[in-house]
């Protein structure tokens, strides 16, 4: 599979792209951040950094909730065959940004 | 129970310890990715006729060719999979997807103290490798899910 350095990557196509799938997302995302970068084996990569409300991150429902979400911004951002970038998504609840800020998830 | 089972249990509990640590946490996120490893392994090497060689065989499983293999499937250009079923094929890159993305919180979980694990995260990965179990069975009788497994042995340049 071809992989592309990121320095390739256009950032503000690539914004319009993950904005657009945000809008796809339900009521239970309160924002999408992403960040490109290399993973643990230096592959390029894309982290996408999802805030959920926090009714969507009980355990009985948080994988139905973050399997969509990942469906969502894979069908539209096409990391892999548009971009050559793994993704990978992370997920923080609203409670605990507010508790502990973090600017990745901004 | 099987070792792979040990392993998602003990990574239940884990993200379950209250009040909340980074040790647990950071513990069950690591665990669930071997459970997920370990896992994968085990139902490739039971495809091996000898069944006292089975873990033996499973020792030749290496992370980084796992990973490439999950990788490379991801790709909807390179591995349409035509002709197969939807589900099964949306089913399979989940698997694939979540096995790529559990190594990856793993690192994270056992290496990087720059930053606190959160708690919905590891829930989100644990729960995650949860589901890799509870899929499973439900494409290992599809052909191209044992093709997968083959595939997380084989290097390619």
């Amino acid at each position: 599979m071809p992989m592309v350095p990121t320095g390739y990557v256009h950032r503000g196509h690539l914004d319009a792209i993950v904005k657009e799938a945000g809008a796809h997302l339900g009521p239970e995302v309160l924002h999408v951040a992403y960040r490109i970068g290399p993973d643990s084996t230096d592959e390029p990569s894309i982290y996408f950094r999802v805030l959920l409300a926090d009714s969507a991150v009980r355990e009985d429902i948080i994988v139905d909730v973050t399997r969509r979400i990942a469906d969502v911004l894979l069908a539209t951002v096409r990391p892999v065959e548009d971009w050559g970038l793994l993704p990978y998504f992370n997920y923080r609840s609203k409670s605990e940004q507010d508790r502990r800020r973090d600017p990745d998830f901004e | 129970m099987a070792y792979h089972d040990d392993l998602l249990a003990h990574a239940l509990e884990f993200v379950h310890t209250s009040p909340t640590t980074q040790l647990a946490l950071r513990r069950a996120v690591s665990a669930a990715y071997y459970a997920a490893f370990h896992l994968l392994i085990s139902e490739a090497t039971a495809n091996w006729g000898n069944a006292s060689l089975r873990t033996a065989l499973g020792r030749a499983y290496e992370h980084g060719t796992m990973k490439v293999a999950s990788n490379r499937i991801l790709s909807t250009n390179d591995f349409p999979f035509p002709g197969e079923d939807a589900t099964v094929v949306d089913n399979l890159r989940f698997v694939a997807r979540t096995f790529i993305q559990l190594q990856d919180a793993r690192h994270f979980a056992d290496y990087n103290l720059t930053q606190d694990l959160d708690a919905a995260e590891a829930l989100a990965q644990v729960k995650s490798a949860e589901r890799i179990f509870s899929t499973w069975p439900s494409i290992r009788g599809q052909q191209i899910a044992q093709a997968y497994l083959v595939s997380l042995l084989v290097k390619r340049a």
